[in-house]
């Protein structure tokens, strides 16, 4: 599988780093054990930013609240000032086509992921390392194109 | 943040058991549910895949038994450059 951007925009690419659309929901397994009541179950389309130097991935905590999911861990992040605890939460993400050559998306089920406050950011998810791992990146800055495969 | 609230009972019964699992179970991963200690893994998606089995979408805890020092860092979001321009 793999996702690209759409027409190659060096500028762009450098302003804005690499967003893609991406579906976040339940986890498969929690999915199947609710059962019909799953059916119901909420999901929500963000914006992920992939970020290298970002050792696990991120969700604003609004989009967690908006799909009622439970927190099932707690980290200690590290910054200038010390460590803070966050939730830790388990999801499913889907990443969509950014190119509309490209007609395919790439199923992440589940990931853990922390809560972050990206209130006023343009993009609504952190993509770390740890999705990274298990994916193949190129970044062709002076052409303005990426791609993503798995 | 306010979420953590949701596991605060069981975060703060890890805390407290913290010391005396290291030499246990260090390295592997415990769920707990409120003040009970379910199951000792050695995988964290086995720990998680028990405790929806046995709590559905939850609540309930699992955590590494490891020193509680930073794990994790996310650099751009921490010094707030996520966004930065000149």
């Amino acid at each position: 599988m793999l996702i690209s951007n759409g027409p190659p925009n060096a500028q762009g690419l450098a302003a804005a780093g690499i967003l893609i659309p991406a579906r976040v929901g339940y986890p498969g397994i929690l999915a199947r054990k609710l059962g019909p009541q799953g059916a119901a179950l909420r999901s929500a389309m963000v914006q992920a930013l992939l970020d290298t130097g970002a050792g696990i991935s991120a969700i604003d905590q609004r989009v967690l609240e908006e799909l009622g999911l439970q927190p099932v861990s707690v980290v200690s992040i590290g910054s200038a000032h010390g460590s803070n605890p966050h939730a830790v939460y388990s999801v499913l993400i889907d990443l969509l086509p950014v190119g509309p050559a490209i007609p395919t998306s790439m199923r992440l089920d589940p990931i853990t992921v922390i809560e972050a406050d990206l209130s006023g950011q343009p993009q609504q998810m952190l993509l770390g390392r740890d999705v990274l791992s298990r994916l193949l990146l190129v970044y062709n800055g002076p052409s303005g194109i990426w791609n993503l495969a798995l | 943040m306010a979420s953590i609230e949701a596991i605060a009972e069981e975060y703060a019964f890890f805390r407290q058991m913290l010391a005396e699992w290291l030499p246990l179970y260090g390295g592997r991963w415990v769920l707990i549910k409120k003040t009970q200690l379910v199951g000792v893994f050695d995988t964290f998606p086995d720990a998680y895949a028990e405790g929806v089995e046995r709590f559905g979408g939850g609540p309930f805890l699992v955590m590494r038994v490891q020193d509680q020092a930073a794990s994790e860092q996310i650099p751009a979001l921490s010094s707030g450059i996520l966004n930065a321009h000149i």
